[in-house]
């Protein structure tokens, strides 16, 4: 999000918008490349406070409530700078809530008396009611669900999910490349291209990753497709050979839920997310009026399941596709078939 | 090694208990479709107990139906003797905590939030040197050179979430005596109440885990449980330890640690896995 951003994405239809804000303290010490503090990279933040407060002003002008994603996971050298942070959270009037995914981090907020509202990041993989219940018991307001359940798995969930805590769900961006995010530990070193030209043609370039390591899951799928593993015998480790082919799928949009909210769009579901992190502004007022437009399907009613999907995949093939093609399960955050292939 | 330091073997079946020195573990930390069928892990159980070896059961991150295959299994262990259950979701805590007093609850290593990539090791060595991209239509040429870490970003990488006090204090208020952590590939730094066990898994740590097993291995299929058939190993070129990926899980390999370094570490269990855990 980016303050100029704001009032064109009210005007799509946003009711909320989320961000990222980090502290030169932590920025320091923390490099922001490495999704330390929160998992969004170089250049994905506000690393400003005037710029920032601006920004969450504006937001409320706009009637739109902030909330502010401090979702990775700590240690205890970065807690005082964690609670400057939440400090300056609490005295912004904008500001209504902080997504977290670390439980040491929430019960440190609750401890000291944190007061706005803590939002349960994706991160910390919520894939079932009793979890829901664990976060409610200890202060958490609404939840984000992971992003790996089927649809009839999710409905399972939101149903055993009880009162006292709201449900949101992502429902259009990019996911984790195949991983569940609260549970990968491969590094990202996501960092602004910094060059400098010290002649005509050839530029000096300070990077934490010289070797150009992949982030995990671009890593594995290269190295798997180009054979550069070995297949070995489960249990006996030897090697073996198969007529298995590794070639990776390349999907350009990775996660889409739309199809599902027919039948997960009722109470305690309160929030349809989006994955803005490093999308420019026009792909972001688009997203957002995609959503908007599906959700006044359903607000409207009486509409068949049937018929709300085939609008779905028309006006997703329409704004993503230019018409040119339609989307398929792979194309899914998570459809049915993971869970049983389709016949 | 010390008798200071318990030894328990993760087992897959009845046949590997006689092998175990002073405890077993079995179960899944990554896959609901593993959870074993109830007359399974009778079997198991009662044969740990004529031997005379505690138990300990790994249970995975699970959805409302893995939980209710979960619960039927937990039934029974609920009221054996001095059963462990390690959790690597939150709600399964919670479903022992409201269900199952006689259970003592042990924290998974996929809750500890260790940051395992061994990669990493790469970039805090300070020995990438540099390197030359030459750019597609070959105008031009970058020189990428190293960025110096800041020394926080190392101390961070060394330590977790189980190193803080407040956190700490909620394990032992819900009956969380132990945590069970992975060897990382550069020194660790673990400071943890002298109440709570560490346990070590040695020599497998984990780094990812997936709920679309035919992505991890570009099937594109959903489970056919394939983990029972192969797994795919990867090492050399600048990777410092290999990686492997079996089922729905990827893992690297390290050296066991010296015992001097586990006991200074405050780690009084070793989890031995004689094959990937999966």
């Amino acid at each position: 999000m980016r303050g100029e951003d704001i009032p064109l994405l009210k005007a799509a239809g946003a009711d909320e918008l989320y961000c990222g804000y980090i502290t030169e303290e932590l920025a320091k010490r923390w490099p922001v490349a490495f999704g330390i503090v929160n998992r969004r990279g170089e250049d994905q933040s506000f690393e400003d406070y005037g710029v920032f407060k601006k920004a969450v002003a504006r937001a409320r002008r706009c009637g739109l409530p902030v909330y502010v994603t401090v979702n990775g996971l700590y240690t205890p050298e970065q807690y005082p700078f964690l609670l400057d942070l939440a400090a300056q959270l609490e005295s912004l009037d904008g500001v209504k809530g902080i997504i977290v995914a670390d439980v040491g981090f929430l019960l440190t907020l609750r401890k000291n008396g944190f007061k706005k509202e803590i939002h349960i990041s994706t991160g910390a993989t919520t894939f079932n009611s009793r979890t829901i219940d664990f976060f409610r018991g200890i202060g958490a307001k609404r939840i984000v669900l992971d992003r790996q359940l089927s649809p009839a798995e999710m409905e399972d969930v939101i149903a055993g999910a009880g009162r006292g805590i709201d449900i949101e769900l992502f429902v259009i961006g990019g996911g984790c490349g195949g991983f569940i995010d609260g549970y990968c530990t491969f590094f990202h070193c996501f960092e602004r291209k910094r060059a400098e030209e010290m002649e005509k043609g050839v530029f000096l370039s300070p990077t934490f990753n010289v070797e150009q390591a992949k982030k995990g899951c671009d890593f594995y799928h290269r190295e798997l497709s180009e054979g550069n593993f070995k297949v070995l015998s489960a249990p006996t480790h030897k090697e073996i050979k198969t007529g298995l082919k590794f070639d990776a799928v390349k999907n350009k949009l990775l996660g889409c839920r739309i199809c599902d909210l027919h039948a997960l769009n009722k109470p305690p579901v309160k929030t349809l997310k989006i994955v803005g992190r490093g999308k420019d502004t026009q792909y972001l007022v688009t997203a957002v009026t995609f959503i908007a437009t599906v959700a006044s399907w359903l607000r409207a009613g009486d509409i068949s399941k049937r018929e709300y999907q085939r609008k779905c995949r028309d006006l997703f093939s329409k704004t993503f596709q230019d018409n040119r093609k339609r989307c398929t399960k792979f194309d899914c955050y998570f459809s049915d078939h993971w869970v049983k292939d389709e016949q | 090694m010390s008798n200071k330091i318990e030894k328990a073997l993760a087992i897959n079946g009845a046949e590997d208990i006689e092998k175990a020195a002073d405890r077993v573990y079995y179960g899944n930390e990554f896959c609901e479709n593993l959870l074993p069928d109830i007359s399974v892990l009778k079997r198991v159980y009662c044969a740990a107990r004529a031997r005379g070896k505690p138990f300990t059961f790994v249970t995975p991150y699970v959805t409302n139906t893995g939980m209710r295959k979960l619960e039927c299994l937990l039934d029974f262990l609920d009221g054996r003797h001095s059963v462990e259950v390690v959790f690597n979701d939150w709600g399964v805590l919670r479903a022992i905590k409201d269900q199952y007093p006689h259970l003592r609850p042990v924290l998974g290593r996929l809750l500890t939030k260790q940051r395992r990539d061994p990669r990493m090791a790469r970039i805090f060595s300070g020995r990438q040197g540099y390197r030359e991209v030459t750019s597609p239509d070959k105008k031009a040429k970058t020189i990428l050179f190293a960025r110096k870490a800041p020394p926080e970003l190392f101390k961070h990488y060394q330590a977790s979430v189980i190193n803080l006090p407040v956190f700490q204090e909620y394990l032992l208020s819900q009956g969380v005596n132990r945590v069970e952590i992975d060897n990382l590939a550069w020194e660790m730094d673990i400071k943890v109440d002298r109440k709570i066990g560490v346990s070590i898994h040695l020599p497998y740590g984990y780094v990812t885990t997936t709920r679309m097993c035919g992505k991890l291995t570009l099937s594109y299929a959903a489970c056919k449980k394939e983990c029972h058939r192969y797994l795919l190993r990867l090492d050399g070129g600048t990777l410092p330890v290999p990686f492997y990926a079996q089922g729905n899980a990827i893992f690297y390999k390290t050296e066991a640690p010296s015992e001097k370094y586990l006991e200074e570490s405050g780690i009084d269990r070793i989890v031995y896995q004689s094959r990937l855990p999966v």
